[in-house]
C-alpha cells in the first residue's frame, strides 16, 4: 500500500471512529486506561530519556498505517496532539535539525523500533 | 542528522521541561508530573549497549549511586545517538527484584532444576569449593573439565580466562556461546580470507544502492542498523531492498522483492546468482585475476546425527579444500541454472535473475547483510562462502556502500570471543592452537617458556560436544559465565536430563556466574553473583570492528563481584602449586595485575582494565615486545613466513575512551590514532581506508584499489560449495518446518529484558506464529494452546495468527526468550560440520492441539 493511500485509509478510519464514538457517547474516544498504563508502568518509575510505549488500543495501527510514521504523526503532531493524543507530541529531537517543518529524521522513521505496543 | 552530545542532553532536558509545562489538558498532569519527577542525573558516563552486535554507544546518567538514564551516545560512530527500545531501557536491567547478590551453594544434587536447595555462602567458601572441584577434576583428566564463555563477556574478562584456561590449565575445553551464533561466519572468514571479521563499516548502510538481507530479520534483531537501511532507502530513489527469507518478517516490509525460499535452498540461490554472472560473462575479470583463487572442497558431508561424527572419516575430511581453475569452478556452478534453482527453492526465476543483474551491474553498490539465517545452518560455513563467491565474481567488496557484511549477533562476539580467541581451537588475535608458530608467538607475549603451549596443540571440545559429553556424564566440572545455556542450547531434552540415559547435567559439578535466578542457575552446584553491565568497567567489540569501553557507573549489587575478579580468585587457588618454568604460574600469568597483599587487583577498575588491555594489545602491536616481534617478522627464518599480526591493530586503551570507540585496525599516524573503516581498501588512512595495512603488507595498484594482504598469496578463496539437503525434511510424521529466533523487545533468553516492566509488557509471551490455512486445517484458532513435537522433544505454546512473522503453509516460528516456553526442548542439535554451529532454523515438527 502506498504512503498516500495508507494515510487516507487511516484518516477515514479516524472519522468513522469519531462518528461511532459520538453515537456511543464516549467522552473522549482516545482515552483508555491503557493510555495511562503506557505512562505509569512500574509504579511510575519513569526512566529519564526512555521512549513511552504505545497503549494497547494502538495494536495494529503501525501496520494499518502502512508501517509508516506519517500515520502516527496525524495525531502526534504539535497542533493535533493537544486534542487527540494528550501530551505525546513527537519531541523536537526526532526531527531533522530539530525543526518540525523539516520532517522526521530518516533514521527515526521506524517508530516501533523504540515505541512498541503494550500487549493486553 | 548530526547531533552533538551537548545538544542531545539539552534537547532531552528541554523536552521534559516542555512536557512538564503541560502543553495540553489537565489529563496530562499525571504524565507531566511523571516526567517532571524524571530524575536528572548528576553525571553522564560512556557505555556500550548490553545487547546486540550493533554495539550502540550509550550515555549512562547516574545519580546517588543509581542508573537513572540510558540514552544514545551521539559521539559513538556506530549508532550516532540512537538506540532501540531495549537500549533505552538499559537503565532498568540491573534492578530486577530477584537480582542475585550472594554466592549460593547446592549441597544436594537431586534438588537441581530449581532454586530450592541453595544455601547462601561466603565468597571464601564458594571460591574454595569451586577451586577445589576444578583442581581435582583437572588433575584427574583434563578432557573432563570445560569452561563455556560468551560473546557477552567483556574483552578483559575473556583475556583473563584465556590465560587461565589455556596457559594456566593447559586445556582447550573452552568455547563460547558465540559458537552458536557466529562460528559459521568465523570459519568461513578464515577459509576465505585467512583473517576474521568484515572488511566494511556501518557507513556502508548509508551509501548502498542495493540491500540484500539473507535470512536476516534486521528490523527486529539489528534495529538501529535497520533504521539506517530504511533511512537510506527512503531518502534516495532507486535504492532497492531484496529480502531473501524463509518467512515474511518486519524486515520484509521495506523490501521491494521478498524471495521466499524453501529452507536450505539459500545455498542454491547464491549459486544460481554466481552461475548467471558466469554464463552471461558479467564477472569482473580484472578483479578475479588480481584477487581471487578458486577452490573446491569435500562434499557429501551428511550430518552430525551421531556423537562420533567429528571423529569419523567424513568428519575429519569435511574441511579439506584444494585449488581448481576458474573453468572448473564455472563448470561446477553450471548445474545451478535459474530453472533448476527456481524449482528447488520455490523462488521465481525472474526474481533470482533480477537480483543477479543488480549484483552484476557495475554502477550499483550492493550490500549483503546476514546473521543467524545463514550461520545457524547445517551448511552455515558453506552459505557464508557462497555469498562471498558472488561478491568476488563482481568485485564488490571493501568499498564504501558495497560488500558482504557478516553482521554479528552478540555485543562482543567479535571483541571477546573471536578476537581474544575463547574457542576450543584458538589463541588470541586469530591465532590457532595447532600452529607451532602461533604457539611460539603467544608464548613470547605471555612470557612462557618456549614450547610451553605444545600440550594444547590439539583442539578441545566445541560447544555441542561439551554438552553432549556432559549429558553422558563425561564432564566432571563445567563453569559458565554471561550466558544461559539451559535456555539457549538446542536439544534441551537431552542436555537437561529429561531422558534417563542423559543425566550428566545432574551429576556434573556446575558453576554458573549469574545475575538472576535463570534456568542455568537452577542446574548449578554453585552460583556466583556477578557484577552486571556497568557495575564494572569493560569493553565490547561490535560487528563493525569497533572496540569501545563501557565505564563503571555504579557499584555491584549486594556482594556481586566482577567476573574478572572471580576468575583470578579461582586461578589463584587452583594454580597455587603450579609452576611455569621456575616461577609460580599465577605470578607469570597475573602478577602484573594482582596485588597479593590486598588480595585484589592492583588498581581501580580503570587502571586494572588498562593494564590487561595493554598486555592484550601486544598481540596486534608486536613491536612492543621484541621476542614477539621476532616471531611476527620471522626474523630467524624458523617458519615459512611472518604473521602480519598488525592486521588487527588495537590502539592504546585511553584512545577508546576519548574517541568513544574505534574500529580496528587502528594506526598511529603523526602521533594520532586513526581508525580503519574499510579493511584492505587503499586510500587515505585519515579517511578510513587501510592505507598503512596495504602499504606495509599488500600491493598498491591492483583492481579496485584493494589488496587482501592477509590472505594466502594475497588472494582470498572462492570455494565452490554445493546445495546439500538439510538434516531433517518435513514428512508425514513431522510435516512442519520449525524456525526460531528473536524479536525486538527481548534479548536472547530474556533473563535481563523480561525484568524490565516496559519490555515485558510489550512482549509478555512467546507465541507460535502459524499460517492461517494451516490453523484451519488443524482446527486451531488464534490463542489456542498446542504441543509442538519433534524427534527430539516437545513443548507447549499458544498459537498466534497476528502476523508478527508471516510463515507460509508448512512453516512455524517461535522466539526463544521465554523460559516457561522452552522451545529448545524440541530443536535439534545437528551442526555445520565445518563450524560446529547448530541449526536452530530447520527442525521438523508436528503440531497437536492441546
Amino acid at each position: 500500500m502506498s504512503k498516500k493511500s495508507g494515510i487516507l485509509v487511516f484518516v477515514v478510519c479516524l472519522f468513522v471512529g469519531m462518528i461511532v464514538a459520538s453515537v456511543f457517547n464516549f467522552s473522549n474516544i482516545f482515552s483508555s486506561s491503557d493510555t495511562e498504563a503506557a505512562k505509569d508502568i512500574n509504579n511510575g518509575e519513569f526512566l529519564t530519556g526512555a521512549p513511552l510505549l504505545q497503549p494497547s488500543d494502538h495494536e495494529g495501527r503501525w501496520e494499518k498505517g502502512g508501517s509508516n510514521y506519517n500515520a502516527c504523526l496525524v495525531c502526534h503532531n504539535e497542533s493535533a496532539a493537544n486534542q487527540y493524543a494528550s501530551d505525546t507530541t513527537v519531541p523536537k529531537n526526532h526531527f531533522v535539525d530539530e525543526t518540525t517543518s523539516k520532517g522526521v529524521a530518516p533514521a527515526r522513521e521506524v517508530c516501533i523500533t523504540c515505541h512498541p505496543v503494550i500487549q493486553k | 542528522m548530526e547531533l552533538s552530545r551537548r545538544s542531545l542532553l539539552k534537547a532531552a532536558a528541554v523536552s521534559f521541561a516542555l512536557a512538564a509545562a503541560g502543553c495540553s489538558s489537565s489529563k496530562s498532569s499525571s504524565t507531566s508530573a511523571k516526567q517532571d519527577s524524571a530524575v536528572q542525573p548528576d553525571e553522564w558516563k560512556k557505555a556500550v549497549c548490553r545487547f546486540c552486535g550493533t554495539g550502540c554507544g550509550v550515555l549512562c546518567g547516574v545519580k546517588d549511586g543509581k542508573l537513572v538514564a540510558t540514552i544514545g551516545d551521539p559521539d559513538n560512530g556506530s549508532n550516532k545517538g540512537l538506540n532501540c527500545v531495549k537500549g533505552y531501557y538499559l537503565g532498568k536491567i540491573m534492578y530486577g527484584e530477584d537480582r542475585l547478590t550472594k554466592p549460593l551453594i547446592r549441597d544436594d544434587k537431586t534438588t537441581k532444576g530449581s532454586m530450592d536447595g541453595f544455601r547462601e555462602a561466603t565468597w571464601d567458601e564458594a571460591l574454595d569449593l569451586v577451586a577445589q572441584k576444578l583442581k581435582e577434576a583437572h588433575a584427574k583428566d583434563k578432557s573432563r573439565i570445560a569452561f563455556w564463555g560468551s560473546g557477552q563477556m567483556a574483552i578483559t574478562e575473556g583475556y583473563i580466562m584465556s590465560k587461565f584456561w589455556k596457559a594456566g590449565l593447559l586445556c582447550n575445553n573452552i568455547d563460547p556461546n558465540a559458537r552458536l551464533c557466529m562460528a559459521s561466519a568465523v570459519v568461513a572468514f578464515m577459509n576465505v580470507f585467512q583473517t576474521d571479521e568484515p572488511a566494511g563499516s556501518y557507513s556502508d548502510l548509508d551509501e548502498a544502492d542495493v540491500f540484500v538481507t539473507w535470512g536476516a530479520n534486521m528490523a527486529e534483531a539489528h534495529p538501529v542498523l535497520y533504521s539506517r537501511l530504511t533511512a537510506r532507502k527512503v531518502s534516495n530513489k532507486g535504492v532497492r531492498h531484496y529480502d531473501i527469507t524463509t518467512l515474511r518478517t518486519r524486515t520484509s516490509e521495506t523490501a521491494d522483492k521478498v524471495l521466499l525460499f524453501k529452507p536450505q535452498t539459500d545455498l542454491a540461490i547464491a549459486n544460481a546468482i554466481c552461475n548467471y554472472i558466469i554464463q552471461n560473462k558479467l564477472y569482473d575479470e580484472k578483479f578475479i585475476h588480481d584477487h581471487v583463487q578458486f577452490k573446491a572442497g569435500t562434499e557429501n558431508l551428511s550430518h552430525a546425527y551421531e556423537d562420533g561424527y567429528d571423529a569419523s572419516e567424513i568428519g575429519q575430511k569435511g574441511g579439506d579444500v584444494w585449488n581448481i581453475e576458474f573453468a572448473e569452478f564455472a563448470k561446477m556452478m553450471s548445474k545451478y541454472t535459474l530453472e533448476y534453482v527456481s524449482e528447488l527453492s520455490g523462488v521465481p526465476a525472474s526474481d533470482i535473475e533480477e537480483l543477479a543483474k543488480e549484483f552484476a551491474n557495475p554502477n550499483r553498490k550492493v550490500l549483503s547483510l546476514w546473521t543467524m539465517g545463514v550461520n545457524q545452518h547445517t551448511r552455515g560455513t558453506w552459505m557464508n562462502h557462497n555469498i562471498y563467491n558472488i561478491h568476488f565474481l563482481v568485485g564488490k567488496i571493501a568499498k564504501p556502500g558495497c560488500g558482504p557484511f557478516s553482521l554479528t549477533g552478540q555485543p562482543s562476539a567479535c571483541g571477546t570471543a573471536r578476537e581474544v580467541g575463547l574457542f576450543s581451537h584458538r589463541l588470541p588475535a586469530d591465532l590457532v592452537v595447532n600452529n607451532p608458530q602461533h604457539r611460539r608467538f603467544t608464548e613470547a607475549v605471555w612470557d612462557l617458556p618456549e614450547g610451553y603451549l605444545d600440550p594444547i596443540e590439539t583442539p578441545g571440545f566445541h560447544t555441542v560436544k561439551i554438552f553432549r559429553e556432559l549429558s553422558k556424564g563425561n564432564i566432571d566440572f563445567l563453569w559458565t559465565a554471561s550466558n544461559n545455556w539451559a535456555v539457549s542450547m538446542p536439544n534441551l531434552t537431552r542436555f537437561l536430563a529429561k531422558k534417563p540415559e542423559y543425566q550428566g547435567v545432574i551429576d556434573g559439578f556446575i558453576v554458573v556466574n549469574e545475575v538472576y535466578p535463570t534456568l542455568s542457575a537452577q542446574y548449578a552446584d554453585v552460583v556466583l553473583p556477578a557484577a552486571m553491565w556497568v557495575e564494572r568497567e569493560g569493553q565490547f567489540g561490535n560487528a563493525e570492528r569497533r572496540t569501545a569501553v563501557f565505564e563503571k557507573c555504579v557499584e555491584p549489587m549486594g556482594e556481586a563481584k566482577w567476573d574478572g575478579w572471580i576468575f583470578v580468585q579461582v586461578a589463584k587457588r587452583v594454580l597455587a602449586d603450579v609452576k611455569i618454568g621456575d616461577k609460580p604460574a599465577f605470578d607469570v600469568l597475573f602478577g602484573f595485575v594482582w596485588d597479593k597483599e590486598k588480595d585484589d587487583f592492583v588498581g581501580d577498575a580503570r587502571k586494572t582494565n588498562r593494564l590487561l588491555f595493554e598486555e592484550y594489545r601486544i598481540f596486534s602491536n608486536p613491536e612492543l615486545k621484541p621476542a614477539a616481534q621476532a616471531i611476527n617478522k620471522n626474523t630467524e627464518g624458523k617458519f615459512e613466513s611472518g604473521l602480519k599480526m598488525e592486521n588487527k591493530q588495537l590502539a592504546p586503551y585511553d584512545e577508546y575512551l576519548s574517541h568513544n570507540g574505534m574500529t580496528w585496525p587502528v594506526r598511529e599516524v603523526n602521533g594520532q590514532w586513526l581508525e580503519t573503516k574499510w579493511r584492505f581498501s587503499y586510500g587515505k588512512q585519515e579517511e578510513g581506508y587501510d592505507q598503512i595495512g596495504v602499504e606495509t603488507y599488500g600491493d598498491v595498484g591492483l583492481a579496485n584499489d584493494v589488496s587482501f594482504y592477509k590472505s594466502a598469496d594475497k588472494k582470498p578463496s572462492a570455494v565452490f560449495r554445493p546445495y546439500e539437503e538439510p538434516a531433517e525434511s518435513p514428512d508425514e510424521e513431522y510435516p512442519f518446518w520449525f524456525c526460531t529466533g528473536r524479536f525486538l523487545e527481548h534479548w536472547h533468553s530474556g533473563s535481563m529484558t523480561r525484568r524490565v516492566p516496559e519490555l515485558n509488557r510489550a512482549l509478555p509471551e512467546a507465541l507460535l506464529d502459524m499460517n492461517r490455512e494451516d490453523c484451519n486445517k488443524l482446527g486451531i484458532k488464534n490463542g489456542d494452546k498446542v504441543k509442538v513435537i519433534s524427534r527430539h522433544g516437545e513443548f507447549e505454546i499458544k498459537v498466534s495468527t497476528a502476523g508478527r512473522t508471516q510463515p507460509n503453509p508448512g512453516m512455524v516460528f517461535a522466539p526463544f526468550f521465554a523460559e516457561e516456553t522452552l522451545i529448545n526442548l524440541a530443536v535439534h542439535d545437528y551442526y555445520c560440520p565445518l563450524s560446529k554451529e547448530p541449526d536452530y532454523k530447520k527442525t521438523c515438527v508436528r503440531i497437536e492441539k492441546v
